[in-house]
């Protein structure tokens, strides 16, 4: 089996409590994100849809269980080695955009290369405008925040995800606040991106109406968590 | 310095909060900085200046007043000591006597009157910037800061002011002719205007210049004859400025002995001396010796009380300052958190944060501090142009 073809994340044995002594709020067999396909997290409000991809990506550790990130155990990464493979590796889209709003559009979309390190040069510059003539924002560029329709936000924010070229783009309700058909833009353009980029796409939805765009699905409602293939 | 970009603008696009902390912390540091530079500078001028005579010799009364009057050429209500003492200090072998008259103004500025010595005091020489020294009766020169003031140069000239304005027995202003102007020196000699004794008298209404008594034709002005002697009626015009043409008409009334002089400054010539003549002075009625730099001292030991109000005012005002700026990282912070907590999600290290948070700050009370370093910088300058001892 070749590199390609080995999955992106895998985790197996999972178990995370915010205390040690009450219940889990995530527990999960096994389940893999395959290399360079869309999957999704779905479940109802409160399931530990949020906490499992925050446990995915790093930014929580397992009380139990391993979870591996292209071959390497995230589970026994040190928190500066976790968060170096967040900036390098993971592009994030947050339910509320979470955007800068002392910043402009360019500049938040050229936040995370800042936090990797080193001034954004001309070249970084060129692909967040490439990024922004895609996503169809590019007359925003130099406005704040607070000047974008939530649409344009969003699209700011899937940006920014993308402008470090991420293996995977971990994205939590991306679609939240948006009506049917501005959702499925949203979704068209992240992965259109993520296919250009070659990233793969984690996405955490309530919303079971976007399950026929994604090839595997977790969904954190049933009795017991289970894969499927959509 | 990746983070810069992202640290100046948050600065900037709060820059109502930003003014404000820069303000607060700018206040805090230029009132000690300014308070303690002012009140060091005068503290050295002042010193400065007492240095410049051992002993000064004037009437009994209050040591402060004579110094002010006699080194700072300050009005000063002091008894004048009489030209017949400065003459018997003058013959005395054990130091150098210079007379001080320091009792009119002429533009608001300080005459004063003295002889050659003043000039080439021990130690203390002044230099000209142009001109030259005064040669006879009405001719002046002029220190460097009222030159600037008044625009005086050689060839120009001023009035000497009236000492009581609705007096009629007031001796009218008498034109005094500059000569010359004084290199700058930092001191009160920079805000004075200088001329001879002779000048003095003049000013005083001890000496008068008018037409020969002889020659005046008008009768009703003369009020009796005796002999060589004429009595000349106070209706006659005396003139007011001396010039070449007039200036043999200018004499004396009454005896030089008891004309007025505000102190004699001394320079004895060694410490012997000055234990001598001070000893002896002291001893005499009505007379007092004290040396400047002891009375100088005295008034410091009262700006240094005046600097432990301006400590204790700075300390209120750092501590508000520190307060301000503690509030003001603490609400930063919290209004940030969810700004914070994104970038950590996103892979940034709390040092990161730190930096976004206290190197704005840091930034801010840094920008606050130079603006409050300039300020002080230019107010010190201002100061030491508006005033000599500063």
């Amino acid at each position: 089996m070749g590199v390609d073809d080995q999955p992106l994340m895998a985790a197996r044995g999972l178990r995370f409590a915010f205390d040690a002594t009450g219940d889990p709020v995530v527990r999960l067999d096994e389940f893999v994100v395959p290399r360079g396909q869309h999957t999704a997290i779905v479940g109802p409000s409160g399931c530990g849809k949020t906490t499992l991809l925050r446990l995915l990506t790093g930014i929580l550790s397992p009380s139990a269980g391993v979870i591996e990130f292209d071959g390497q155990r995230l589970d026994r990464l040190s928190d500066a080695r976790r968060r170096a493979l967040r900036i390098g590796r993971v592009g994030f889209v947050f339910q509320r955009f979470a955007l800068l709003e002392y910043c402009t559009a360019l500049e938040n979309i050229l936040v995370p290369l800042r936090l990797g390190g080193g001034s954004p040069g001309p070249a970084a510059r060129d692909r967040a405008q490439a990024l922004a003539e895609a996503a169809g924002i590019e007359h925003t560029l130099a406005r704040r925040p607070y000047r974008l329709s939530q649409g344009e936000q969003q699209r700011v924010a899937i940006c920014r995800a993308l402008i470090a070229e991420p293996a995977l783009i971990a994205c939590d309700e991306p679609t939240g606040n948006l009506d049917p058909r501005r959702a499925e833009s949203i979704l068209t353009l992240i992965f259109d991106q993520a296919q250009r980029a070659g990233s793969t796409v984690l996405l955490v939805t309530h919303d079971h109406a976007l399950l026929p765009h994604f090839e595997h699905v977790l969904d954190m409602g049933a009795r017991a968590p289970h894969e499927a293939n959509a | 310095m990746k983070l810069l970009p992202l640290i100046w603008w948050h600065a900037w696009r709060h820059r109502g909060r930003s003014a404000l902390l820069i303000g607060c912390v700018c206040v805090a540091v230029i009132v000690p900085v300014l308070s303690r530079s002012l009140a060091a500078r005068f503290e050295r001028g002042l010193r400065a200046r007492a240095e410049m005579a051992p002993l000064v010799v004037g009437a009994r009364g209050g040591r402060f007043d004579l110094v002010l009057a006699s080194l700072y050429f300050r009005s000063a209500p002091i008894d004048p000591v009489t030209f017949g003492r400065f003459e018997t200090l003058a013959r005395d072998p054990l130091a150098m006597a210079v007379p001080i008259h320091a009792r009119f103004t002429a533009g608001g500025d300080a005459v004063v009157a003295t002889d050659v010595g003043y000039f080439q005091r021990p130690g203390q020489p002044l230099a000209f910037a142009e001109g030259r020294l005064f040669a006879r009766m009405g001719e002046a020169v002029a220190g460097s800061a009222v030159a600037t003031r008044q625009s005086l140069s050689p060839g120009s000239s001023v009035l000497s002011d009236l000492r009581e304005a609705y007096d009629i027995t007031n001796v009218a202003p008498v034109k005094l002719n500059v000569v010359g102007v004084l290199a700058p020196t930092g001191t009160a000699d920079d805000e004075a205007i200088f001329v001879d004794l002779e000048t003095a008298w003049l000013l005083e209404g001890f000496s008068h210049g008018h037409d020969d008594a002889e020659s005046i034709e008008r009768e009703d002005l003369v009020i009796a004859r005796q002999g060589d002697r004429v009595a000349l009626s106070e209706a006659l015009r005396t003139h007011q400025a001396i010039t070449d043409e007039n200036a043999a008409s200018f004499h004396v009334h009454g005896s030089r002995d008891e004309f007025p002089l505000t102190a004699v400054l001394l320079y004895p010539k060694d410490e012997r001396a000055t234990t001598i003549l001070q000893a002896r002075l002291n001893s005499q009625a009505g007379m007092q010796a004290i040396e400047p730099a002891a009375v100088v001292d005295e008034l410091i030991a009262f700006v240094v009380r005046l600097r432990l109000v301006f400590d204790a005012v700075s300390i209120v005002l750092a501590a508000s300052t520190g307060a301000l700026v503690a509030l003001i990282a603490t609400l930063g912070y919290r209004l940030r958190a969810d700004e914070l907590r994104t970038l950590a999600d996103m892979g940034a290290s709390w040092r990161t944060a730190a930096l976004l948070v206290g190197g704005e700050l840091v930034g801010l009370i840094a920008i606050g501090t130079i603006f409050a370093l300039g300020l002080a910088w230019v107010a010190l300058a201002v100061a030491g142009r508006v005033s000599a001892f500063l």
